[in-house]
This record gives C-alpha cells, structure tokens and sequence, in this order.
C-alpha cells in the first residue's frame, strides 16, 4: 500500500515544507494511539515474559528465583497443557466450522430477502452486542438439569449436560456458535454484496442451476471475505475464555488454554508459571496467524471489511 | 437457430404509475440480426432481459420457435447472452470461462469441452490468451471471450446488451466489423441492444425504435432514415440529428423561419390550411448556393442565412444558423430535444456543406434547401405526414 | 414461477434467523421472571410471572456498584478511545505517513492478541503503580482493546470521504480550521459515532480485566459482579437474579443495536452493506 497522495490541503505552501510537515503532523497524531496500544500491550507482554523466566509466586515474593527456561518445560511437559490445547483446538474447530456453514446460510437469506431486512438485521447483532458472560449463563441454565428447557425439549429426561466431557464441550460450542455467528454472517453478507449481480446473471444464462451458481461462481468469488472471517474467528475462537469460566469454570476436562493461564496467574497467583503459559499462548496465536496468512496467501491490510 | 416472437409484451414494476414496456410486439426471423434503439430509459435492455428469462413477464406472449416460453427460466430457454460489462468470471482463466457453459451442463466430455473451446477460441482469435485471466486482458479481448462464452453453447439465439458500449470509440468501430462478420457467418438469430444510433444503422438487418416502453418503428435501417414514422424517430435517427423547424401552411406552400418552401400536391392536400407543422430538414439537404448547379438549384429554395459558427471537418463543413421560432412550436420542440439529446437545443439549423464550402461563421450566407427532401410532422401526434402522403406513390 | 417460491423460502430463512437469534435472550428474560423455587420448573416460561428478582437486583450493592462502574468506565473509555483513534485514523488515511502499513499491521496484532496473556503482568503492576481496582486500571486496557477496531472502521470510512469538498470551502475562502469543522466534521460524525458504538459495546463487555484488575465494588464492572452472585439470599438459587440482573444490562445493548443497526452493520461491513 503506497501512501495516500490525495488531496494535500491549502495550496501555496512549498513542498518540500509541507511534506515534512505532514509527517510530522502525522506522527504526533497516531502516536498517541500507537502509544496507549504499546504500552498496555507490548510492555506486559515483555513483562510477562520476564516473570516466564522466574518461579515466581505472589505469595511468597522473597522466594523468587531465576531458573530460565524450565517453567516452559515443566509446561509444556505436563499433560494438562496438552489436554487444554487440545479441548481448545476441537473447540476452535467444531465452532469455526459450524459457524462458517451457518453464517455463510444467514448471509445468502439477507442478502436477498426484502421484507423484514431491518428486522433480521437488528436481531442478529443482539448475539454481537450481548455480554458474553450474559450469554454464558443464559445458556448454562438452559442446559442445566436443574433449571434449563434444553433437556425437556430434547426428552432427555435428567441428562446432567455438565456432568460429562463431550456435552459440556457440546453446550460451550452452542453458547460461542450462537453469539458469534451473527459478526460472521455480517462479514461473509459484506463479501457477498460485493460480488457483481451480473456474474449470476450470467451464470443463469449459461445453465447453470442455483447449487452450481453458488459453489462455482459465487464462493470462488468470497474467497478473500471468507478466508479473512475465518482467520478472526479462528483466532478468536482460540482465546476462548468468558464461556468457560462462566458455564464449567474449567471443570471436567473443558479448560481452555486462555483459562489455564488465568487460573496460574490470578486463582494460584503463581506468576512465574501462569507467565509461560501466557507467552505460549500468545506464541501459538502468532504462529497460527502467521500459518494461515502464509499458506493462503491471503493480504490483510487492503481487504475491506475485517475486523 | 430459431424465431423470437414478442406478442404486446408488458413489463410492469410495483409502484411505478407506467409500465416499463408497453404492449411491444416484433417478430425476428431466423438468422436475423434485430437491434433495439432507443435513449436511457427508453425499456430497451428491459426487454432483452425478457426475453433472456431474466425479468418476469407481466403480460402477453413470448414465443421462441412457436413455442411460448413466459414461464421458462433462462435454463431452458437455449439463449445466450452476452452483458454490457461481460460478466466474465474474474476467478476463472479464459479457457475456463468459455468452457463454463459445458461443465455445468454436465453432458459433455472433457475431451469434447477442450475441442470446442479450441474451436471458439480459433474463431476469435484467443487462442494464445487461454491462460490468462480477465484481469489480465484488454477491453476488446474480454469482448471476445464474452462472445465465446456465448458462442460455446450453440444456442438458438443471441441477446447482446450495448457490448460496445464500454470500448473506446477507435476499438468500438473495429469490433463493430467483427461483430457484424460474426453474425452473418455464424447466422444466429441475434437481438442486439444499444442507445448508440451509429451502430443500430450499421449493424442491424431490421432496427426497433423505442421510446418510453413503447415501440416507436420497425423497419430497415435506410427506410428509418429516409422515411421516419414520427417525430422522434426523425430526431432520433441520423448525426448530426434531423432539423425540426417550425412551419406554417399557406397558399400552396409552408412558411418556413427563413424561407417560403412550395409543396407538392399530394402532400397539400394532408396539410389543413393555416395548420402550423413542424418541418424536418437533414443537415445534408442544405447547401451552399453557391455550389449548387442550375438544374437541381430549381427543385429547393435559395434563401439568406446568418450563419453564427462553421466546424470544418475535414470531409464536410458543419455551419450553424440560428433563427426565431414562435412560442408554443417551441416549447414542443424542447420537450422533444430533451428527451432525444437530453438538453434543450437552441433553435438553429445545422447544414452539412461541401468541405469547399467557403462560407464562415460570422457572416451572412446563400443557402440552398432541398425541398424535395424535406418533411412535415404533425406537431400534436408527431406522424409524419409526408410519409404517408407518399406511401401510396 | 420459480422465483416466488425462492421468495418464501427466504422468509422461513428470516424468520428462522431471528427466532434464533431472540432465543437465548427470551430465555434469560423469561428466567428472570420465574420466582424463587419457579427457577427449577424446567421449563421455558414461568408458570408465575413475579418482579422480584429485578427487586433483589436493584437492592443488592454489589450489582448497582457494578452497574455504575460499568456505565462510568465504558462512557469514559469509549469517550478517550474515539478521540485517538479518530486523530490516528485522520494521520493514517488522509496524510503521508512512513510506515503506515506497521500501524495497521500492529493495530490488527493487538486486536488478535490474547489477553488473558496480559493480565498477570498488568495485575502486578497495577498493584504495584495504585492502579488496582480503579477506574483507570480498566480504561487503560479498554483503550488499547479497542484502538485497533476504531482505527480500522474509521480509516476505512475516512478514505471514502470526499475531501475536495474541504478544498472547496479554502476557495471559498474559510481558513483551514473552518473548512474542517463546518464541512469535515459534519461528513465524519457518522463514521465517529459509529466507532463510538463498536467501542462501548466492547467495554461494556469485559470480562476479563473485569475479574483480574478489580477486587471490590469501587471498580468491578457487571459481567465480573455476576460471577460472584450469590442472590438475595443463601438458599435461593441466585440464577433468578443472576437473569435479573443479566437482562439489565442487556437493555442499553438491544437499545443502541436497534436504534443504530444500520450504523453498526455498516461499519462492520466498511459500507460494503447499505441500509
């Protein structure tokens, strides 16, 4: 992306002035913003990657001593770390994928239904808008034995859906899957929208029928709308946090990575520990972006829409 | 290879008090090239997209081969169309976006969609282009895969929208040629639509003018010139367009803003006396006196102009001659100049003179009209009045 | 033909959509309705439709603390962070600046960014600099959240404008200044107000610096005070007020998305969806 050459303002000033000028006008106005990001952000992550170095416990300061590398080792030699990536990658997968089919359903029916546009469009940004801890409970009691519809609906009797792996996993899914959906479908109807009405015109004309005008015409036209929205809520999905604490607080094996570290950091106050968790977590998030950029080649900065 | 039939044709949209088409009927024949003229607006493309499938019909008949096809989708109507902006699948090589119509057809082989692509392409010479992509191509090059897609499908008939409308004029003119080639060697019933009145002259085998939905002339395209139904289609058809001046009926002849103009008998007898006409007069039928013979100097009028501004062209002189014109015929002629030019003209003549001319502006000059040539329009209904006059002749 | 067919298709899809999208909030309506042992009636409505629970809610402390720190911390976040972002936006859209791509590019790292990793670190510090359950130590790291979505809706808008119209007004003869308040800023509100809206939702949702950087109700915002609800009283089960209290804040939620859909949508969607 080159630099903007439009319009410059007040003509009659030279140059080579006001191009100095500009930059430095520029600078001082981003830098504030640049400033409070780096701050808040670059200076606890360096932070947290000091304290990775040390065992380190809150409780006991004075028993702080440097050992390098081996809380990464005692981390990621431990079964539990590897439980917790795994419980969030299945989350992460069963969640994108679902929403990707749903959301990509939701923007097809907006993108063409006439009547009750507003209506449809303001209901799916209350999931966006609502708090995620509200959700959380909404549908921790929904599922609940003792509280919830979802059992009577279902006739499934007294199924404890948080007393096992595999449904408390499933409940999580539904609560993320049902709030998220909607910021999905809104990028992939954005995508949608900007692939010309002609080319399924055109398609019609040549034959072919609804099914193939969406699968060879018009997703090969969303590539870049879908790759980015999958890329944000996979890495989204990845941090999963406020759902768990609120529907599981971790328990029966539904802990996610991003719990884990907190649960270090603030329940055990095991600084030290919780810090190597918190550098790997962000190292994953890292890598996996950079995976996805790199082998789909996808340029985020130009693309119009992203979050 | 078929016939299209368009019985009274309607086209209403919710909301709106006219209908976008109203009652058009024609019939093209088979290997026919039709064109639809008409300015913005006028329900042209409306109509191609009717005939596509592309746009419901509200009312009247539909026939492709005698058959009538108002409920069939574009599928299965076996019609290809070509699109004002092409359409041509950006994620897709040129190969790929001719061969689509096959693939999704799904009855033909991969061996036989390479051969048939080959063929399209060496018609249209794109065979060194297959790999490339659209965006890769220039202006005339995706025109051609266009054509090709619709080429591939041997359909029964092919529905163009304005595709040239997006070429530069020098490029428009060429692929006008190739186009025109194409048609008479693949002889395929075409429907061609565009507001460009030079390509409806050059192109078609029968031109339709439109206006306002509704059919205003069918005919070739030399009887639209020479003998134009009505007002519009005189104003309409021919650049520079036909001069529309006011004129007065009198004792065996019309008065005209500068010349006093004799009328045969024939056409007299349709003009009611006192009657104010309007009189339509083509730039090429006036002339610079002074290079007009004695013999066809008898058959027009000779009369002073002031001419205000010359354009030499090169191959001839435009000269512009303003004049007054009495209100009411005024107001008439600007409602038509706006819908044919989309702004008001001012009242002056346009004469197309000998490029040895040498008349200049600013000067007043002998300029010789060609009587015989003019019309006369019925200001209220727009019919041409001499052209019925000499129907029966 | 074929076509209306599609068309009610599409409206079973609509109304599909938005029954599932009220469902949950039905729900948690519907529960914070039910009274005391109701809460277990399992089943979607309540067989008695009582108020007490918003009774309890309103008179529990903890949750009008939380409710206006929420409030104060989301106004005043949302309040700093547009005026950065918008100054940052202007730079990035409309002046040369070098290495506009790494700001871009940083701001979109700082959006993908984990922050649970963050919170320890900031934990300790902020305990260590006085920032600890106040209202600052939740605006500082709202800001840096939300800076990165700002700056993308705004540049993204910024860069559609039509600033000749800014030219125009110096010929016309404003000085610089004029020009941009009388014409600029006018063609900008939309964009800003828009940003603002994305932004408050976002501080209103916290939950994670909720519960790490707060301990008492001098800071803790609602999401982090429904957590530690107990109900009015040990042996009800606080979900009756839980949904009580869930449903109050969700109110101003559903009243900025229906009043401003088409602002939302169309930030989200950098005006690729129009009305």
């Amino acid at each position: 992306m080159t630099t903007d050459h439009e319009d410059r303002g007040v003509p009659g000033a030279r140059p080579t002035d006001r191009g100095r000028g500009e930059r430095r006008l520029a600078w001082w106005l981003t830098a504030p913003a640049f400033g409070v990001m780096l701050v808040v952000t670059a200076y606890p992550m360096l932070d947290a990657l000091w304290l990775s170095l040390f065992s380190y416990r809150l409780t006991d300061p004075g028993g702080r001593e440097f050992v390098g590398l081996r809380n990464y080792a005692v981390v990621l030699s431990d079964a539990l770390w590897w439980q917790d990536v795994w419980t969030t990658v299945l989350i992460t997968i069963v969640t994108v994928s679902v929403e990707l089919v749903l959301g990509l359903a939701f923007a097809l029916v907006m993108h063409r239904v006439a009547f009750g546009r507003r209506v449809v469009r303001t209901s799916i940004l209350v999931p966006y808008g609502i708090v995620t801890v509200v959700s959380g409970f909404a549908w921790r009691y929904a599922f609940s034995s003792e509280t919830g519809f979802v059992n009577g609906w279902l006739g499934l009797g007294d199924f404890a859906w948080f007393g096992h792996r595999a449904s408390s996993l499933l409940a999580i899914c539904a609560a993320e899957i049902w709030k998220t959906t909607p910021f999905l479908s809104l990028l992939l109807l954005a995508g949608l929208a900007q692939v010309p009405d002609e080319l399924g015109e055109a398609a019609r004309m040549d034959g072919a029928s609804a099914w193939q005008r969406l699968w060879r015409v018009t997703l090969p036209n969303m590539r870049a709308s879908i790759l980015v929205a999958v890329l944000f809520r996979a890495l989204d999905a990845y941090r999963v946090f406020d759902s768990v604490f609120v529907m599981t607080a971790g328990a029966q094996g539904t802990e996610s990575v991003s719990f884990l570290a907190y649960r270090q950091m603030i329940g055990r106050t095991a600084l030290g520990l919780g810090s190597a968790v918190s550098i790997l977590l962000f190292l994953s998030v890292v890598i996996f972006a950079a995976l996805f950029l790199k082998a789909l080649r996808v340029d985020l900065v130009p693309v119009r829409g992203a979050r | 290879m078929a016939s299209i039939v368009l019985d009274h044709l309607v086209k209403r949209y919710a909301g709106a008090p006219e209908p976008a088409v109203d009652g058009v009927s024609l019939a093209v024949d088979d290997g026919e090239l039709v064109i639809l003229v008409g300015p913005s607006g006028c329900g042209k493309s409306t109509v191609l997209r009717m005939i596509a499938g592309l746009e419901d019909i509200t009312a009247g008949e539909l026939r492709i081969d005698g058959e009538r096809v108002n409920e069939l989708g574009p599928r299965e109507r076996g019609l290809a169309m070509v699109f004002q902006n092409y359409a041509l699948y950006p994620h897709l090589s040129v190969l790929e976006n001719i061969a689509f119509p096959l693939r999704v057809s799904g009855r033909r082989s991969e061996a036989e969609i390479r051969r048939k692509v080959g063929e399209v392409a060496a018609l249209l010479e794109l065979e060194e282009l297959l790999d490339r992509r659209p965006s890769q191509l220039s202006g005339g090059q995706r025109q051609r895969v266009a054509m090709g897609r619709a080429i591939v499908r041997e359909a029964r008939a092919f529905l163009l929208d304005e595709p040239l409308s997006n070429l530069d004029a020098k490029l428009r003119a060429q692929m006008r040629t190739e186009i025109a080639r194409l048609q008479r060697r693949l002889r395929v019933t075409t429907v061609y639509v565009t507001h460009d009145q030079v390509e409806a002259m050059t192109l078609g085998d029968r031109v339709a003018v439109l206006r306002r939905g509704r059919l205003q002339q069918v005919d070739r395209p030399r009887d639209l010139y020479e003998r134009p139904a009505n007002l519009f289609v005189a104003g309409f058809i021919g650049s520079p367009p036909m001069n529309l001046v006011p004129a007065t009926v009198e004792e065996g002849g019309v008065v005209l803003p500068f010349a006093r103009v004799r009328l045969p008998p024939a056409l007299l007898r349709r003009a009611p006396p006192h009657a104010r006409l309007i009189a339509g007069i083509r730039p090429e039928h006036l002339e610079d006196a002074a290079l007009v013979g004695g013999e066809a100097r008898a058959e027009g009028v000779v009369f002073d102009a002031n001419v205000d501004v010359t354009e030499w062209l090169g191959h001839e002189q435009l000269a512009y001659v303003p004049y007054d014109a009495p209100g009411d015929i005024e107001a008439a002629l600007r409602r038509l100049a706006r819908e044919l030019a989309g702004e008001s003209l001012r009242t002056q003549l346009v004469a197309s003179l000998d490029a040895r001319s040498a008349i200049r502006g600013g000067t007043t000059a002998k300029l010789w009209l060609d009587a015989r040539r003019m019309q006369l329009f019925d200001p209220d209904t727009g019919e041409n009045l001499t052209r019925d006059a000499t129907a029966g002749a | 033909m074929k076509g209306r067919g599609r068309g009610a298709v599409r409206m079973l899809g609509a109304i599909a959509i938005v029954a599932w999208a009220l469902l949950p909030v039905a729900w948690i309506v519907s529960l914070s309705l039910k009274a005391g042992d109701d809460i277990q009636n399992r089943r979607f409505l309540p067989t008695v439709w009582t108020l007490d629970n918003y009774r309890t809610v309103f008179r529990t402390p903890l949750f009008t603390s939380a409710l206006r720190n929420s409030v104060g911390v989301s106004l005043i976040a949302t309040a700093i962070s547009i005026v950065l972002a918008t100054f940052a936006a202007y730079a990035i859209a409309r002046l040369e600046l070098r290495g506009k791509r790494l700001v871009l590019g940083f701001a979109l790292a700082v959006a993908t960014f984990p922050v649970v990793s963050i919170v320890g670190p900031l934990f300790d510090l902020w305990r260590r600099v006085g920032l600890y359950d106040t209202w600052a130590g939740l605006v500082l790291p709202y800001l840096s959240f939300t800076l990165p979505l700002s700056i993308w809706v705004l540049t993204a808008f910024f860069r559609q404008l039509p600033w000749e119209l800014e030219q125009a007004a110096v010929m016309d003869g404003a000085t610089r200044w004029q020009a941009f308040r009388k014409v600029m800023v006018p063609l900008a509100a939309p964009g800003v107000f828009t940003a603002a809206i994305l932004t408050f939702l976002f501080a209103w949702n916290d939950f994670v610096f909720g519960i790490s950087l707060t301990s008492t109700d001098r800071a803790r915002n609602v999401p982090a005070a429904l957590a530690f609800f107990t109900g009015s009283s040990q042996y009800q089960h606080p979900a009756g007020a839980i949904a009580a209290a869930a449903v109050v804040v969700t109110v101003p939620v559903v009243v900025l998305v229906v009043v401003f859909q088409r602002r939302i949508v169309a930030g989200l969607t950098s005006g690729a969806v129009k009305g």
